[in-house]
């Protein structure tokens, strides 16, 4: 080989080895820009807290109704459902005329009645003042028989001890003592007589006393029911109310001018009347009183289940106002897919309101390995990355290594994490720039 | 000898000329076809290095296990590329690290062969003295031990001197190994005592004589023993690996193994580089392994 | 002086340890208790110690021959021709190639779906005259050594046909061609001038050729592993594997086995084939 050739194959051996030498840092630009960069932190111990909020529904649980003046003729039906009524708000307006007219016929009737309840009362008087004079007749028509049968016996009283003395003497013959003993006996048994007949007769008077009694107290009661308007049997008393009642009504009415108005308030939920409607004695007007009790309902999904329990203390809030409050939850029910929780408000709460936001949280426990949810990726199981120094053909490195963990627990931005190989001081990646791949050299964010 | 005068002079020796000719080209054949076959599996690699990842695996899909039938081989891919040469060349700084590696312990041991070496071979060459038989002997034997030999007796001096894992763990016991000694020893042998012994009349000191006359007439043998050495550095594997733990110190030949047979196009990538500065060597070294190696033989 | 510092690295690197090796030699690894001519009792009847010579011997009684024999050969078609640089630089070029790479391509050849079968198998369908072929599966049967040998040829040809080339070359062309113009033929030629001429070549390359066959464990390490088909399970491997056992003791003694021979071996043939020195 001669030596121009020489001089170039040593010229090339040179080239090469000058392109080798450029290459390697080529190629070590080209390794450290395509090397993801890594943040990092230590697993924390912590507990998560999570928030669920979910929309729902207010609704009133009893609904109060209105109930339609029988037999009055709507006008004019002044609020439709959904609208809010006050104390006073007019609901609908009845037909002056016919309310009039109605009005007229029953004061009429009332007046019938009333001087039916008049002529009723003096003829109780009367009654009652005969039933008097015969009481106090028959009681001394009563009285005089007493007495005379008392006389009476009194006289054969004194006969009888007049008969008494006459008893003969032990030596009479035994006709005389028959004929003694027959008239003793006649007198014992007249004077038994007697006897009983004042007994009778008295009786006789305590009864027809008793009963003159009863007829004055009736006759007294008659009259006195006649002057307080009481009548005979309980409906006829509560028609008469009825209709006392009713008076007032239209006639309170026919001062508003035909206009019924609302007693509380509340929304309106449903208007069971229409204008030209003569009224039953159904409900014309649904409606939520303010004053009744609300519920709140929502329905949260599977995710958010675990976190809201019955019992818990949730905030709610209504779109539209500044209310607040805070209430607890009555039950968690499941169906249709999701869970329906429902909390019973407490009193004046949530006036007006159709609608509410319900926010839930829940701290958990303490952890003992919480770290930032982006951590975590996902290939089948929950793994993280963690960063370690790894010797290679470059030297030291850091690399990252892929490590399966358990989920136990997370928000939208922590996650808490258990596998027996954690410890507090592995550096957990939590951002990257680039695809990690199990084993690959990365750089760390500086 | 008789019936050869029948025929004209000149026809016998066309005869025998046309003869040698076809001789000749027998002789060129067969040399040829040797070279041929010796070099075939070498056409393997510059293909393969080129070949897109999916061909070579459907080639080699019986040998990997996935197919029936003979794996074939494509001297020249049917889909060339370049992806291999790119992953190696731009995407692996792991690679240069090892290059370097390989290039710096091959230079460090080449040239403490020379400062070491070169002298023992004069010493043995130039001089007579006691012993200087068996001791050579004695090089010529340690020469020929299997590396697996001294593997752990080497490893034991290295440990008590605090080497171990570093690269002058090979390098050390390379530079003073006697293989090049007894090269350059026979290429020394060749000069002619007399010279020697003139210089020496002359008045010259022994290192004059030394520089003056061994180095440039032992040249060959010189260059010789460094080609032989450095294609034995460029690969070697058996110390390394025995003796470097930290993958930072490796050299290329001990990344290769670690490409097993599924990414076949990047070890013929990375062979092909592996193989150029040894061609280089080689060129720039070819006449004097020639004739340098020449002297190994002829001396006796 | 030249020898000095060579010669104390030498002593540092390879004697000491080696003296090391036969002092282990004589001891138990582990606690070090003497015990004398053990060790060495211990390797001789392992049978693996008889396996690993047999094969060892085998493979160099096959091919060191074959290789000086075949390089020898080209060598002497070679050193006539023109485009023998060319040709010689082809055949050196295995040398340069490293072993892992050629691991990898001796995988693709051999294996029991590789290349090399492929081939056989299609040509022996195609062509009726060839036998019947069934793939061999190389690696793991008697044809191990075979592709062994094989692979030992092809790396170093080249580097023996250089050699011979080179002792060819320095014999004085007069005496040849005197002898052929004197109607010697080939074989009169190459028996009485050529084959005195390279005796010492004979020595140099044979020795490298040894040289080469030790140095050849890296590839069949590589393609074979540590414990490979039993045919070609060399000294190496013995020694390799014991190492990595930590059996520190017989692999001391082995050592010294081995050193003795080829000291022994070593030294004759310095004496035969260098009368001179």
């Amino acid at each position: 080989m001669q030596m121009e050739s020489k001089k170039k194959l040593w010229r090339g051996f040179m080239l090469f080895m000058a392109v080798m030498l450029i290459m390697t840092y080529v190629s070590r630009m080209v390794y450290v820009s395509r090397m993801p960069r890594v943040k990092w932190r230590t697993p924390t111990s912590a507990s998560i807290r999570n928030q669920v909020t979910a929309e729902g529904t207010v609704e009133a649980v009893n609904a109060q109704a209105v109930i339609g003046l029988d037999g009055l003729l709507v006008e004019k039906v002044c609020v439709a459902a959904g609208d809010r009524m006050e104390a006073g708000t007019v609901l609908y307006e009845v037909n002056t005329e016919d309310l009039l007219a109605q009005l007229a016929q029953l004061n009429a009737q009332e007046e019938a009645w009333q001087k039916q309840e008049q002529a009723k009362r003096r003829d109780a008087a009367t009654n009652a003042a005969r039933a008097q004079e015969d009481y106090d007749t028959t009681v001394i028509e009563l009285d005089r028989k007493i007495a005379e049968e008392t006389k009476k016996l009194e006289e054969l009283m004194e006969d009888l001890e007049t008969h008494m003395f006459r008893i003969p003497e032990e030596d009479a013959s035994d006709e005389i003592w028959i004929a003694w003993a027959d008239e003793r006996l006649r007198f014992d048994r007249e004077i038994a007589e007697k006897k009983r007949m004042i007994e009778d007769a008295q009786l006789e008077k305590e009864k027809l006393l008793r009963q003159a009694d009863r007829n004055i107290e009736d006759a007294k009661r008659a009259r006195s029911a006649a002057e307080g308007n009481l009548d005979l049997g309980a409906s006829g008393v509560g028609q008469v109310r009825e209709r006392q009642e009713r008076i007032a009504l239209l006639t309170e009415l026919s001062e508003n001018e035909g206009r019924v108005a609302a007693k509380s308030a509340g929304d309106v939920l449903e208007v069971m009347m229409q204008s030209g409607m003569r009224m039953g004695s159904s409900a014309v007007l649904r409606y939520a009183d303010d004053a009744g009790s609300r519920i709140f309902h929502t329905v949260i999904t599977q995710e958010q289940k675990p976190f809201v329990h019955t019992g818990d203390t949730v905030r709610l809030t209504f779109p539209g106002s500044a209310e607040e409050v805070s209430e607890t939850i009555d039950s968690i029910v499941q169906e249709n897919g999701g869970y329906t929780v429902t909390i019973r408000l407490a009193q004046g709460v949530a006036q007006g309101r159709t609608e509410g936001v319900m926010e839930v949280n829940s701290t958990s426990e303490i952890y003992d390995f919480v770290v930032p949810l982006k951590a975590l990726y996902n290939d089948g199981s929950n793994a993280i990355y963690v960063l370690e120094e790894k010797e290679g053909i470059l030297g030291t490195e850091m690399s990252v290594r892929s490590m399966t963990v358990r989920l136990l627990d997370k928000n939208e931005d922590y996650a808490a994490i258990a596998d027996e190989l954690l410890s507090g001081d592995l550096k957990v990646v939590t951002e990257c720039d680039r695809e990690l791949k199990n084993g690959m050299a990365v750089k760390v964010w500086e | 000898m008789g019936n050869r005068r029948k025929a004209p002079a000149w026809a016998a020796r066309m005869r025998s000329r046309w003869r040698k000719q076809k001789m000749a080209w027998l002789a060129a054949g067969i040399c040829a076809a040797a070279a041929v076959l010796i070099c075939m599996p070498l056409l393997m690699i510059p293909g393969g290095s080129l070949m897109d990842g999916a061909e070579m695996n459907h080639i080699l899909s019986p040998i990997l296990g996935e197919g029936k039938g003979f794996a074939v081989w494509h001297l020249i891919p049917v889909y060339p590329t370049m992806a291999h040469f790119y992953g190696l060349l731009i995407e692996s700084p792991a690679f240069y690290q090892l290059f370097w590696n390989t290039v710096g312990m091959t230079a460090a041991i080449l040239a403490g062969q020379l400062v070491v070496g070169l002298p023992s071979a004069w010493a043995f060459a130039a001089f007579r003295f006691r012993g200087r038989d068996f001791l050579f002997g004695l090089y010529v034997v340690l020469m020929l031990l299997p590396f697996q030999v001294m593997l752990l007796p080497q490893y034991i001096v290295l440990q008590k001197l605090h080497l171990y894992n570093h690269p002058a763990a090979v390098i050390l016991p390379a530079i003073f190994s006697t293989f090049p000694v007894f090269i350059m020893y026979r290429g020394f042998t060749q000069i002619d005592a007399e010279i020697l012994e003139a210089a020496r009349l002359d008045g010259a000191g022994e290192l004059q004589i030394f520089i003056r006359i061994g180095l440039p007439l032992g040249k060959m043998g010189i260059q010789a023993a460094m080609v032989l050495s450095f294609l034995e550095y460029w690969n070697l594997v058996e110390q390394p690996m025995a003796f470097l733990e930290e993958q930072a110190a490796w050299p290329l030949s001990l990344y290769l193994p670690q490409i097993g047979i599924g990414q076949a196009g990047f070890a013929f990538a990375l062979a092909v580089v592996v193989l150029i500065p040894a061609l280089f060597v080689f060129a720039l070294g070819q006449d004097a392994l020639e004739e340098g190696i020449a002297y190994i033989g002829v001396k006796t | 002086m030249f020898l000095l510092p060579g010669f104390a690295g030498v002593l540092l690197f390879y004697l000491l340890p080696f003296f090391e090796v036969v002092r282990r030699s004589f001891l138990k690894s582990g606690n070090s208790a003497f015990v004398g001519m053990d060790n060495y009792r211990t390797v001789f009847e392992n049978g693996a110690f008889s396996l690993a010579v047999r094969n060892t011997f085998l493979y160099m009684a096959v091919g060191v021959p074959l290789l000086m024999g075949i390089s020898l050969l080209l060598s002497l078609l070679l050193r006539n021709l023109l485009l023998r640089r060319r040709l010689v630089s082809a055949m050196l070029l295995p040398m340069a190639v490293p072993a892992a790479v050629m691991v990898l391509t001796l995988q693709i050849l051999i294996d029991r779906q590789g290349v090399i079968n492929g081939v056989l198998t299609h040509v022996s369908e195609k062509i009726a005259a060839f036998p019947a072929f069934a793939a061999i599966d190389y690696l793991n049967t008697e044809w191990a050594l075979v592709v062994v040998v094989c692979s030992f040829l092809w790396k170093n040809t080249g580097y023996m046909v250089i050699l011979w080339l080179a002792g060819l070359a320095a014999l004085p062309k007069e005496v040849e061609e005197a002898a052929q113009v004197d109607g010697a033929n080939r074989w009169q030629s190459w028996h009485y001038i050529i084959r005195p001429g390279l005796s010492g070549s004979f020595f140099t390359i044979g020795m490298l050729s040894v040289l080469q066959i030790f140095k050849s464990y890296r590839e069949v390490w590589m393609v074979a592993g540590s414990y490979p088909q039993e045919h070609i399970y060399f000294l190496q491997h013995l020694l390799q594997n014991w190492y990595l056992k930590l059996e520190f003791d017989r692999m001391a003694a082995l050592t010294v086995i081995l050193s003795l021979v080829l000291l022994v071996v070593c030294l004759l043939l310095q004496k035969r084939m260098e009368p001179e020195r």
